[in-house]
C-alpha cells in the first residue's frame, strides 16, 4: 500500500468528524447570528439607541447686566474648556506636567485623567483665555479645547450684592443674576446628543450660540460710578472703625432708582467659589436692623401728619430720666428739659420721641409706620427681601408705645429705612424702589419700568415741615454736624442703634449700629442716602462713624448728578428757615385756581404743590426729575382731563453737561487708583475691561 | 519558484486575502476614536506588511524543516513565558506581554503554535498504526501541561484552555485506543468541578454573566450584554460603516481585539456577519484538505493542528461575541488586533500553503 494513501486512510473517519464539527459551527453561528440580527434586531437597536441618546438642555448666552448708562456688570463670554482623549496621547507624563505647569492644576490628579481608559476626560473647564492661550501653543497631542460660556464680571467687586452671580449651567443664584434670572438665561433648546459609555456627551460640532434665543439684558438703576464712590467711601469707613460689616444705599427720591447700593464685605463674583454661603447675602435688603433713632423722624411725621402735636410745641423731657412701667428711658449725652420737636430730633431725645408716641398712640403709631412701608416688602426686584419686623398693636408690649419712637421694638431693613425717608424727602409719597431701569430682548424689543407711586404718607406740608427739622440736625449743635456740606443743605438723622442679646433679650452693652439717615440738597433732594455701619470698634455714635461719610459720598456725587451748589449760584438762602418761609414764593405769586400753571423747569413736588393749588386733580406724571413739557398751556383755563407733565432725567438741561465734566472732578477727589478705575469703567471696549 | 507560485493553493489564499481587506476595512472603524484614526490601525497595517513576508517565507520554506526545530521553540516558549510571569508587564491584569525595547508580544501566542508543532513532531517519531494508549502518551500530555499550567497563571485562561483543546485534538486526531478515551473521558468529568475552585474571582463571574447577564449588568455581564447589543442592533444590513455607536462611542469594550466581530456585525450586519463566517468556514475546510492530503504524517498532523487551532479560536471568539460562549479573552484570528496574533497566524497559513505545495513529490521529478 502506498504509504500515503496509507496515512490518509488512518485518518479519514476522524477528518470526517472534523468536518461535521466546522459546518455545524458554521450552522450554529449563523442561526445564532441570524436570531440576534434579524429576529431580535429591532429590540437591540433600541437598547443601542436608549444606551447612547440622551435629550439634553443646551444653554443659550445668558443676558448682559448693564448699569443704568450701559455700562457692562456682567457678561457672559466664550472661553476653553480644555478635555483630553487620553487614547492619543503617547507622553502622558510629559503632557500632565505641561498642563499642571500652564493651568496651575495638580500634576497628579492630571496624570490619573489622562491614564483613564476612555475618550474623553475634562481636564479644566472655562480657563482664562491668557492661559489657554499658552496651552494652545504647545499643541499637545490628544488635548483639546471647546468653547463654553463664562460669567465675567468686568469690575469684580463693584456691586456685588446687588448683582450675586450665576453658577454653572446659566443659573443665578444671588442678587439680580437670581431675581432676573428667568429674563436672563434665555430660551434653553432641547436636543438629543450622543453619549458614550461613560456617559460623557460625545461634542459633535459647534456649540449652540444662536443669538435670537440667548437671554435678555437687564439695565439696572445702578450708576456704576456713584456705586464706585459709595462702595469705596464704606470700604474705608468699616476698615477704619474696624466694623463687622456695612451698608450704604443711594437712591432717588423721585423715580425710586437705586443709584448705589453696597455691602461691606464684598465678594468677586469671579471667583464666587471661594466664598461662603453667607457672603452673597444682600444684608441691605435681607436682613432687619432695629434702627434706632434714625426711625424718630417717622414718629414725628407722623404725629405732625396727625395733627396731635404742632410743629412749635415744646415737650418736657423729664431732665434724662423718664420711668415708664418697669424701664427707665435715658438721653444719651445730655438731660434735657424743655424740648421743641425739632430739637428732639436735633439733639435725639429717646424721652421727647417716646412722648411723642404716646400722644399719637399705638394705633395711629402703628398705621403711619405701616403707611410709611415698614412691615412689608418694599418689593424690589432682588431676591429675598424681608418684611422687617412691626408687630400688630395687640403684640405690643406696655413699652412699646415708648420704644418704637426711637428704633427699638422695631426692625426694619435698610432699604425700608431709606424708601420711608424718600417719602419725606419728595413730599411724601411712598415710592416702590427700582433696581432694575429696563429690559432689552434680543430681538431688539425694550421693556422699561416705570416708577410707582404705591401711596401718599404724610402730607406735602408734613414733609416740608420734617424736612426743615432734620435740616436742623445737620447745623449746629445737631447729633450730625459731621454730614454739613459746603453749597448743599443736608437733611438727615443719625443713629445709634444697641444690638439686641439674643441670649438675654436685652440689649449688648457694647456693640452698636451706628448710622446716618439723609438727604440732599434737602429742599429738592437728588437722593437719600444710607450710611449703616455695624458694629464698629472704634466709636459707636452714627453722628461720628458714619455722618461723614454720608458727606464725603454726597459732595462726589452731587456735583456728578449735575445738582448745582449754591456756592456756584450765590443764592444763600436762610440757614434755618422759618415756618413762613415753607411755601415757595412762586406759588403764592403765580398760581390761580383754574389756570394751568407753568410747570417746566420745576421739580417734581413743586409741580405737585402748584397742581393742588391750582385745583388740578387730575395730574399724569411721566419720568422724573424736572418738568420738560406739559399737555396743557400754561395761562390757559383748565377745566377737566388730565393733565400730562413729563419730566426729564433728574437733570436740569442745562446742568447736565456740568454734570457730565464734574464726574471726572468729582473722582479726582480719590486716590490715583481710584482714578484708573474709573476711566475704566467707562471704557466702552468689551476687550478692555474681561478679565479674569 | 515561478511553478510554484503557481501551484500556490488558490482556494485557501484567495478567501485568506479577502477576509485580510475585510479585517483591515473593520479595524479602521474599529481603532477610529472621536479626534482621527489611532496609531493602532497603522501599527496593524504594519503587522499585515510583515505577516505577508512572513507568509510567502514559510510557504516556500520546506515545512520538514521545523521539525528539527520543534524542540528548541518548545523550550525558548516555555521560558519565553516563565520570564513573562515574572516580569512581564501588566495589561489588563494579566501579564501576558513581554517588552523587547521597541515592541511587546504575547509568548502565550507562539505556544500555541509551538505545542501543536512538537506534538506533529512527536506524532510522526513516534507513530503506532493502531491507536495510542495511555503510556506513550504521557510525554505528549506533559508538553501540553507545561504551557497550560504556566499560561493559567499568567493569568490568561482562554489561551490556555486553547492549548488544551489544541492538544486533546491531536491526541484524538493520531488516534487514541476506545479505553484510554474512556479513561480520559472519565477523568475530565472528574477533573471539570476542580477546576471552578482553581478559578479566580473574575473568571467566575464571568460564568455567572454568562448564564444571566443581567444579574450584574454593568459589571461582570456588561461586556457579554453590550456585545450582544452591538451584534442585535445590526440587523439585516448594519447601521453603516463607521457610524455603529456601540464601538464609537466606547459603550463596546476590547472593541478593536476580543469585540471586533461585534464591530463588523454592529456596521455590516446579518449580511456582513455571513460573510465573515463563510470566509472563515471555506479556509478551514481548505486547511483541513490540506491535512488530509499532506504527503507525510508530520504534514497530516502539522496541517490539522494549525487548522484546529484557527478553527477553536473562530468558533470560541464569534460564540462569545454573540452570546453561545462566555466571556473569555480569546481574540479573533486575522482581525482582532495584535501584532504577535497576525504574524503567528500568517506563519500558519504558509504552513499550509508550503505543506500543499509539497502534497507531490517534487523532488524527484
Amino acid at each position: 500500500m502506498d504509504p500515503v494513501k496509507r496515512i490518509h486512510e488512518n485518518h479519514l473517519v476522524r477528518l470526517f468528524i472534523v468536518y461535521l464539527c466546522i459546518l455545524s459551527g458554521f450552522t450554529l453561528l449563523i442561526s445564532k447570528a441570524f436570531y440576534l440580527e434579524v429576529v431580535k434586531g429591532r429590540k437591540y437597536a433600541e437598547l443601542a439607541r436608549r444606551q447612547y441618546a440622551r435629550e439634553v438642555t443646551l444653554l443659550p448666552a445668558r443676558g448682559v447686566i448693564m448699569d443704568r448708562d450701559g455700562r457692562i456688570l456682567a457678561q457672559s463670554v466664550l472661553v476653553d474648556s480644555f478635555y483630553a482623549d487620553p487614547s492619543r496621547i503617547n507622553n502622558k507624563s510629559r503632557t500632565a506636567v505641561v498642563i499642571s505647569r500652564v493651568l496651575g492644576v495638580d500634576a497628579d490628579t492630571v496624570l490619573k485623567k489622562l491614564s483613564a481608559d476612555r475618550q474623553f476626560v475634562w481636564i479644566k473647564r472655562l480657563v482664562n483665555p491668557d492661559k489657554a492661550r499658552k496651552l494652545m501653543h504647545y499643541h499637545l497631542k490628544g488635548v483639546y479645547a471647546l468653547k463654553e460660556y463664562r460669567r465675567f464680571y468686568p469690575d469684580v467687586k463693584l456691586a456685588s450684592a446687588v448683582l450675586g452671580f450665576a453658577g454653572i449651567d446659566s443659573k443665578g443664584l444671588a442678587g439680580i443674576e437670581l431675581s432676573l434670572d428667568h429674563y436672563l438665561k434665555g430660551n434653553p433648546l432641547s436636543a438629543v446628543i450622543d453619549v458614550d459609555g461613560h456617559n460623557s456627551p460625545v461634542y459633535t460640532g459647534v456649540m449652540f450660540d444662536d443669538a435670537s434665543l440667548s437671554g435678555d439684558s437687564v439695565v439696572s438703576t445702578i450708576d456704576l460710578n456713584i456705586q464706585f464712590v459709595l462702595q469705596e467711601a464704606l470700604k474705608k469707613a468699616v476698615e477704619d472703625q474696624k466694623a463687622r460689616n456695612g451698608v450704604g444705599i443711594v437712591m432717588n427720591p423721585e423715580t425710586g432708582d437705586i443709584l448705589a447700593m453696597a455691602v461691606i464685605p464684598d465678594f468677586n463674583p469671579n471667583t464666587y467659589r471661594d466664598y461662603s454661603l453667607s457672603a452673597f447675602k444682600d444684608i441691605a435688603v435681607e436682613n432687619t436692623y432695629e434702627p434706632g433713632s434714625i426711625f424718630k423722624p417717622f414718629i414725628v411725621a407722623a404725629a405732625l401728619d396727625a395733627g396731635v402735636i404742632s410743629p412749635d410745641e415744646k415737650i418736657f423731657c423729664e431732665n434724662g430720666h423718664y420711668k415708664v412701667y418697669n424701664i427707665t428711658i435715658r438721653d444719651a449725652e445730655s438731660a434735657f428739659g424743655m424740648l421743641s420737636i425739632g430739637d428732639i430730633l436735633k439733639y435725639s431725645s429717646n424721652i421727647g420721641a417716646a412722648k411723642i408716641g404716646e400722644k399719637l398712640g399705638p394705633t395711629t403709631l402703628y398705621n403711619y409706620l405701616r403707611r410709611f412701608g415698614f412691615g412689608s416688602q418694599t418689593g424690589i426686584d432682588l431676591p429675598g427681601e424681608s418684611p422687617g419686623i412691626l408687630n400688630p398693636v395687640d403684640r405690643w408690649s406696655g413699652v412699646s408705645i415708648d420704644t418704637i419712637p426711637f428704633g427699638q421694638g422695631v426692625s426694619a431693613t435698610p432699604l425700608q429705612l431709606v424708601t420711608a425717608m424718600s417719602a419725606i424727602a419728595n413730599g411724601g409719597l411712598l415710592i416702590t424702589p427700582r433696581i432694575i431701569k429696563e429690559i432689552r430682548k434680543p430681538d431688539g424689543g425694550i421693556v422699561t419700568s416705570q416708577p410707582v407711586i404705591k401711596r401718599r404718607v404724610i402730607s406735602d406740608r408734613t414733609a416740608r415741615l420734617v424736612t426743615n427739622m432734620l435740616i436742623g440736625v445737620v447745623n449746629d449743635g445737631g447729633t450730625g454736624t459731621n454730614a454739613h456740606m459746603n453749597g448743599y443743605t443736608v437733611a438727615g438723622k443719625t443713629g445709634t442703634a444697641q444690638i439686641p442679646d439674643p441670649q438675654t433679650g436685652g440689649y449688648y452693652g457694647d456693640r452698636f449700629i451706628s448710622s446716618f439717615l439723609g438727604f440732599v440738597p434737602a429742599r429738592d433732594p437728588g437722593i437719600v442716602m444710607l450710611i449703616m455701619i455695624i458694629d464698629p470698634q472704634k466709636n459707636p455714635y452714627g453722628g461720628i462713624s458714619a455722618a461723614p461719610v454720608f458727606k464725603d459720598i454726597a459732595e462726589k456725587v452731587l456735583p456728578y448728578l449735575g445738582v448745582p451748589s449754591r456756592l456756584n449760584i450765590m443764592a444763600m438762602p436762610a440757614e434755618e428757615p422759618s415756618i413762613e418761609d415753607l411755601e415757595p414764593a412762586q406759588d403764592r405769586a403765580t398760581v390761580q385756581t383754574g389756570v394751568i400753571p407753568d410747570f417746566t423747569g420745576k421739580p417734581m413736588r413743586t409741580v405737585l404743590h402748584l397742581a393742588k393749588q391750582a385745583g388740578i386733580n387730575d395730574l399724569v406724571i411721566k419720568g422724573s426729575g424736572y418738568a420738560v413739557e406739559q399737555s396743557m398751556k400754561p395761562e390757559t383755563l383748565y377745566s377737566q382731563g388730565p393733565v400730562v407733565v413729563v419730566f426729564s432725567t433728574g437733570k436740569l438741561p442745562d446742568s447736565k453737561q456740568q454734570g457730565g465734566s464734574k464726574l471726572s472732578g468729582a473722582l479726582m477727589h480719590s486716590s490715583g487708583r481710584k482714578i484708573k478705575h474709573g476711566l475704566k469703567t467707562q471704557g466702552p471696549g468689551p476687550a478692555g475691561t474681561i478679565k479674569g | 519558484m515561478s511553478r510554484k507560485t503557481s501551484l500556490l493553493d488558490y482556494n485557501l489564499l484567495f478567501p485568506f486575502v479577502l477576509l485580510v481587506i475585510v479585517s483591515i476595512v473593520n479595524l479602521y472603524s474599529a481603532t477610529k476614536g472621536m479626534h482621527g484614526i489611532s496609531d493602532l490601525f497603522y501599527r496593524q497595517l504594519i503587522w499585515f506588511g510583515a505577516g505577508t513576508f512572513v507568509m510567502f517565507f514559510f510557504a516556500f520554506l520546506d515545512y520538514r524543516m521545523l521539525k528539527k526545530l520543534s524542540f528548541v521553540l518548545y523550550i525558548i516558549t516555555v521560558l519565553l513565558i516563565v520570564v513573562t510571569i515574572i516580569k512581564g508587564r501588566s495589561a489588563m491584569g494579566a501579564q501576558r506581554w513581554l517588552s523587547l525595547g521597541i515592541f511587546s508580544f504575547q509568548p502565550s501566542e507562539i505556544a500555541k503554535f509551538s505545542v501543536l508543532l512538537i506534538l506533529a513532531n512527536y506524532f510522526e517519531e513516534n507513530w503506532l498504526e493502531r491507536g495510542f494508549t495511555l503510556k506513550p502518551l504521557i510525554i505528549p500530555m506533559v508538553y501540553i501541561l507545561i504551557p497550560f499550567v504556566l499560561i493559567i497563571k499568567q493569568p490568561d485562561l482562554g489561551t490556555a484552555i486553547i492549548i488544551l483543546l489544541i492538544g486533546a485534538s491531536v491526541i484524538l486526531f493520531a488516534r487514541v485506543k476506545l479505553k484510554t478515551f474512556l479513561l480520559f473521558f472519565i477523568a475530565f468529568i472528574v477533573i471539570m468541578p476542580l477546576g471552578w475552585h482553581f478559578m479566580k474571582g473574575y473568571q467566575r463571574a464571568r460564568l455567572v454573566a454568562f448564564v444571566d447577564p443581567y444579574k450584574d449588568p454593568l459589571g461582570s455581564g456588561y461586556h457579554l450584554l453590550q456585545s450582544r447589543i452591538a451584534v442585535g442592533s445590526g440587523k439585516l444590513f448594519g447601521v453603516g460603516y463607521l457610524k455603529g455607536t456601540q464601538s464609537h462611542l466606547s459603550f463596546l469594550p476590547e472593541s478593536h481585539t476580543d469585540f471586533i466581530f461585534s464591530v463588523l456585525a454592529e456596521e455590516w450586519g446579518f449580511a456582513g456577519s455571513i460573510v465573515v463566517i463563510a470566509l472563515f468556514t471555506i479556509i478551514l475546510i481548505e486547511g483541513f484538505n490540506i491535512s488530509r492530503y499532506a504527503k507525510d504524517r508530520f504534514g497530516v498532523m502539522l496541517a490539522f493542528g494549525i487548522t484546529l487551532s484557527i478553527f477553536l479560536q473562530f468558533f470560541i471568539n464569534i460564540g462569545m461575541s454573540t452570546g453561545i460562549l462566555p466571556v473569555v479573552g480569546i481574540t479573533l484570528p486575522f482581525m482582532s488586533y495584535g501584532g504577535t496574533s497576525v504574524l503567528i497566524f500568517m506563519m500558519e497559513i504558509g504552513i499550509l500553503l508550503s505543506i500543499n505545495l509539497r502534497k507531490f513529490r517534487f523532488e524527484e521529478v
